[in-house]
């Protein structure tokens, strides 16, 4: 039997857990002994084909920052973001591809890692959810799911510390920021809503420090500090260490070396506070947002856990403490909890979908786990109603699975064809919360048949289904002939990237020497 | 002189005998229709067909008889139907339109239309019986006005090969067009359009002269919103029009316009083009955003479709907002309890559209999310 595995694949760190012979997740540490490792990539210039990834990587950007990559977790599901490198485009799949390839590598020397489970932000979309997939099956892992981050860190709680009640999970990590509310009952997790930020995390606050950087620097010599990558790489390492130590204490001193020479600054941390107040403020506002989806008040939370490196800087504890009253919870390392869950979640995943993959001990373990989570986001279709106000039709994107419905869940709606003769509906299937067709995503889009030669008005029953595997699951059908469109598809499941695609992108990585 | 005037008359009524009496008739008077007795010639009939619903009931229907003369046999021939409205004259034809595709021109709106007609199987040929060559409902046919139009139809047979035309007939009748006009609905379309424009400039709130690229932008936005064609010059004609008389304008005379004759969904055009100029003025300040909202007020536009237009045009248009706060349904006397609730019900729309495939989507969500996030610690600094 292989490992079943979780996987937290992070905007700054990644890291590997299995489950252990009793269900159990642990970390897997890499070649280095560290328990996590910096999602960097360095292609080296001297020897082809040879990729650093982790620590090398970061110690190597300075060097040379056109040849790294970093923070490669905000650009999954773009697909007109590339790297180039020696004439090769690397996607964002590719180089997240080498991020994992490289943790498989590292943790297999054990027992071989087959069946993972990868968390992404619980606010990631269909596009980047397929992304992220890819990425796996890139790097030669069989994908058996995709678990939301807070989920995976309420999973890790949930099973190993005393959690119980309503739950607030406050995730600040490296790139993103997600907020879930969930109820805990012993081992049962039940999922209330999501909500999260898509470019809200550690390097965000790095980039406050690096404006205080230039801003001081700028008065002293009226100069740009940065003047290229190379200076650039420099100081976003510089104020992520500078980010650290104000986390323990009151103010660090630095000399800034510039090219119109140097200056010493001084950083405290109210400056620092102040500087990334707004982007506090943002966490703020999608608590409130959040807990207006659960219908609750502040007063409803019992417990705030707290997940992602993010969440060490003390004015983020004090702000959570000030709102709710009490001490957020930070009982396990908040780095690791992410990809603890996603071990869970995979055994779990493996326990309902091929039982004979998982081992008596684990079995065991799990039993008394129950998770019910939820839609993340809405989906709809196109349609075009009258509208009431001016009486005509107006093209409108109509919800018909809500966003934090439970799973599994089935909506119908009933909609009618519009004019006389009308021999085929372009069927839509949208992703977002919006009315307005021009600010949703439009997954899938299909043309229905219709018989020929009928009145306008004919009733087309639209129903889509969402199982808790997350395989979702569109019918059109047309009442007059029962003609049925069907739709099918799974989260992730056929990625963004077509089979040839996928098998030309694991040959590149596969090819390529990864340490 | 007067023997000479009998001899005449008596020749030409002799040769006049001779050639009507003649077998061969046909062809010496082919040049010379008005004598010839096969000469072809075409009639309209108005009827009513009981099968369809009331108001599309009536019918034309078009037949021809007659000569179609040939240079050779076996021509094989289109026929062809014009309509002219002559009502002022035939000098001064009026266009018919179609609102049927099937009975247009390729080129413009105007009613033509053309089927095969067959081959001709001998030269001058002639087609005994009245054949129909056309049937369509009346109620497809557009007049520039409304009521009793003269109508004239022009049937032509035409070489298929060349286009060449055959032989042709024309038959003038009556027709009562019971609704309005294309020249008065487009009249009245123009005063609707000259309203919107009027608030447009209104929400400028400049003074003239208007820069040379806005009455250019405001001549396109018409010429795109009548309903029918719209040449550049007039356009701009109304456009200098208007910002001659621009300090004399009046937000209540324009709304009132525009509610009274225009459609429901022109309260909205104007909404939209007041936002676009607002756009194009590089910059949106304080006064005229006010004034915006006046206009929607007027227009009994509500508020959170107004707030929706005024973000999706403002935002994509690039401009610079000075007080985006109002943008976001924000004002400065909000309690802390609706201040809150307003700035995160638009949080949570703007986060949604996010991670939008667009990018520019994309982008003006993280300008918003900014704006938020900085609005609220503004007015929490404050507070504290």
């Amino acid at each position: 039997m292989s490992t079943i595995a979780g996987i937290d694949l992070g905007t700054t760190f990644s890291a590997l857990a299995r489950l252990n012979g009793i269900g159990r997740p642990e970390i897997v540490p890499n070649c280095e002994g560290e328990r996590i490792t910096p999602s960097a990539i360095y292609f080296e210039e001297e020897e082809a084909g040879m990729i650093r990834v982790g620590l090398e990587a970061v110690n190597c950007r300075q060097l040379n920052p056109e040849r790294a990559v970093r923070w490669i977790k905000r650009h999954m599901g773009d697909q007109n973001w590339k790297k180039s490198i020696d004439g090769h485009e690397w996607t964002p799949q590719e180089i997240s591809g080498l991020i994992l390839k490289k943790l498989k590598q590292d943790c297999s020397i054990e027992s071989p890692i087959q069946d993972v489970v990868i968390s992404v932000p619980a606010h990631f979309d269909e596009a980047r959810r397929k992304a992220t997939m890819d990425a796996g099956t890139l790097a030669g892992l069989n994908v058996i799911g995709i678990v939301n981050e807070p989920v995976a860190a309420a999973l890790y709680y949930a099973t190993t510390q005393n959690v119980n009640g309503r739950v607030l999970v406050y995730d600040l990590g490296g790139g993103t920021f997600d907020v879930t509310i969930l109820d805990i009952d012993g081992q049962e997790i039940n999922i209330i809503c999501s909500q999260g930020d898509h470019a809200l995390g550690g390097v965000d606050f790095d980039k406050k420090i690096i404006e205080l950087f230039e801003k001081a620097y700028r008065k002293e010599h009226n100069a740009d500090l940065i003047q290229n990558e190379q200076d650039r790489a420099k100081y976003e390492d510089e104020a992520e260490d500078v980010k650290k130590t104000l986390s323990r204490r009151n103010s660090v001193r630095k000399i800034l070396y510039g090219a119109a020479g140097s200056v010493r600054v001084e950083i405290t941390r109210e400056q620092y506070v102040k500087a990334i107040e707004p982007l506090i403020a943002r966490t703020e506002i999608l608590i409130e947002v959040a807990l207006e989806e659960a219908k609750s008040s502040v007063s409803d939370i019992q417990k705030v856990l707290l997940v992602g490196g993010s969440t060490r800087m003390p004015v983020v504890q004090q702000r959570l403490k000030d709102k709710f009253g009490f001490e957020p919870e930070i009982a396990v390392n908040v780095d690791e909890c992410v990809s603890l869950g996603a071990a869970i979640h995979a055994g779990l995943t493996l326990l309902r979908d091929n039982p004979k993959k998982v081992s008596k001990g684990i079995a065991a373990g799990l039993k008394e786990v129950r998770l019910r989570d939820v839609c993340n986001h809405s989906y709809g279709t196109i349609c075009a109603p009258i509208d009431e106000e001016t009486g005509r039709h107006v093209i409108r994107n109509s919800i018909i699975l809500q966003k934090n419905t439970p799973l599994p869940c089935e909506a119908t709606q009933t909609f009618y064809t519009m004019s006389d003769g009308q021999t085929e509906l372009q069927a839509t299937i949208t992703q977002g919360e919006d009315e307005d067709p021009d600010f949703v995503n439009k997954i899938a889009t299909e043309i229905f048949d219709l018989p020929a030669d009928r009145p306008a008005n004919q009733p087309i029953h639209v129903r889509y289904s969402y199982d808790v595997n997350q395989r979702m699951h569109c019918q059109f059908l047309d009442e007059g002939s029962g003609r049925t469109l069907e739709v099918e598809f799974c989260v992730g499941e056929n990625g963004q990237m077509a089979p040839a695609e996928i098998k030309q992108a694991a040959e590149a990585i596969n090819s390529a020497t990864v340490q | 002189m007067m023997v000479g005037i009998f001899v005449t008359g008596c020749v030409l009524a002799a040769g006049f005998a001779a050639v009507w009496f003649s077998p061969r008739r046909g062809c010496l008077l082919q040049n010379f229709s008005a004598f010839d007795r096969f000469r072809f010639i075409c009639r309209v009939e108005q009827w009513t067909d009981e099968s369809l619903p009331s108001g599309k009931d009536q019918v034309f229907r078009v037949k021809m008889i007659g000569r179609i003369p040939t240079d050779e046999d076996n021509v094989d021939t289109d026929m062809q139907l014009e309509i002219q409205d002559i009502t002022e004259g035939r000098s001064h034809p009026q266009q018919v339109l179609s609102a049927d595709e099937q009975y247009r021109g390729e080129e413009n709106a105007g009613f033509r239309f053309i089927q095969h007609n067959g081959t001709v199987p001998e030269k001058n040929s002639v087609l005994a019986r009245w054949v129909t060559v056309a049937q369509f409902p009346c109620h497809i046919l557009r007049f520039s006005h409304r009521g009793r139009r003269k109508l004239m139809f022009c049937v032509s047979v035409l070489e298929a090969e060349t286009g060449r035309k055959l032989t042709a007939a024309q038959k003038t009748i009556e027709y009562v067009y019971c609704s309005d006009g294309y020249r008065e609905v487009h009249s009245r379309r123009c005063d609707i359009l000259k309203s919107c424009l009027e608030l447009a400039v209104f929400s400028c709130g400049k003074t003239p002269p208007f820069s040379s690229d806005i009455q250019s932008r405001w001549a396109a936005w018409l010429q795109e919103k009548s309903d029918i064609f719209m040449a550049a010059e007039e356009a701009m004609g109304m456009v200098e029009q208007i910002a001659e008389n621009a300090s004399a304008l009046t937000i209540e005379a324009s709304a009132e316009t525009l509610l009274a004759y225009g459609q429901s969904t022109d309260a909205f055009l104007a909404l939209e083009l007041a936002l676009q100029t607002a756009g194009f003025c590089g910059t949106v300040t304080l006064e005229m955003y006010q004034r915006i909202t006046r206009i929607a007020k007027m227009l009994q536009i509500r508020q959170d479709r107004f707030m929706a237009m005024a973000q999706k045009i403002l935002l994509s248009s690039g401009c610079h907002i000075e007080e985006p706060s109002y943008l976001l349904g924000i004002s400065p006397d909000m309690d802390e309890a609706s201040f809150r609730k307003r700035l995160n019900e638009e949080y949570r729309k703007w986060n949604a559209r996010v991670t939008h495939p667009d990018p520019q989507i994309r982008d003006q969500a993280d300008t918003i999310l900014t704006l938020i996030a900085n609005i609220r610690t503004q007015r929490f600094q404050t507070c504290s």
